[in-house]
């Protein structure tokens, strides 16, 4: 096993579904960490994006740009999150989670794509975990404010 | 006296992880503290993105699944 550094890592930074589609507009790249199966039923639609399922991360995150905000998802959140602090812990400092994921992404109406389009998305993949607890339908009330403004 | 961390989220083979060192350990003898690391921003901050993971002395010798007896009697020797 190859030696490695004990960072002490800042708190990720993340973004609701309506700033993180926002962000997009404006130029930032959407990386989906969910699983091949997860993706062909219900994906991200319209915007740039990346898929690089988090079971393969480790050995492809170089394919994700440094030179630009990237925003990581995932079905609700917490793969990404991981998935973040991963990137942050490799040096980049322009990536961000989107908070609730797909999930809270396709019940706000943004685009969808797949067989499962109009079906709840659950969690799916390996180490899914629980699911947020607030409402679908109300931005940006979680716990931790996003970094940006919300919903703007 | 070594200083074992196990990395994970409170899963089931992170337990396991944890019972089995803790178990090998009380067999050899061996003078260890167990430690479990579950939140996440600290597990990624050792550089490892699959759990569960094993620190021996702040040293990453693990990752991704539950380790055999002979492994963790090879951190312990």
């Amino acid at each position: 096993m190859s030696a490695t550094t004990k960072k002490d890592l800042a708190e990720a930074r993340e973004v609701c579904p309506t700033t993180a589609r926002r962000l997009i507009a404006e130029g930032a790249l959407l990386v989906d960490v969910r699983e091949p199966a997860e993706v062909e039923r219900l994906a991200f639609a319209d915007c740039e994006q990346l898929r690089i399922p988090l079971s393969e991360f480790e050995r492809r995150w170089a394919e994700i740009p440094r030179d630009r905000d990237v925003i990581l998802a995932c079905a609700v959140g917490q793969r990404s999150l991981k998935a973040t602090y991963w990137l942050m812990y490799q040096g980049y400092d322009r990536v961000m989670n989107m908070q609730y994921g797909l999930q809270r992404w396709a019940a706000r109406g943004f685009p969808v794509t797949g067989s499962g389009a109009g079906a709840p998305v659950t969690a799916g993949g390996c180490c899914a975990e629980a699911e947020p607890t607030t409402e679908p339908s109300s931005c940006c009330d979680g716990a931790k404010a996003p970094a940006t403004g919300c919903c703007g | 006296m070594k200083d074992i961390k196990v990395l994970g989220p409170g899963c089931a083979k992170c337990k396991a992880t944890a019972d089995l060192i803790a178990a090998v350990a009380r067999d050899a003898g061996a003078d260890v503290t167990i430690g479990k690391v579950e939140e996440m921003r600290e597990i990624v901050g050792y550089g490892v993105i699959s759990t569960p993971a094993v620190v021996v002395d702040g040293k990453v010798v693990h990752v991704g699944s539950v380790p055999t007896r002979e492994m963790v009697e090879g951190w312990l020797a």
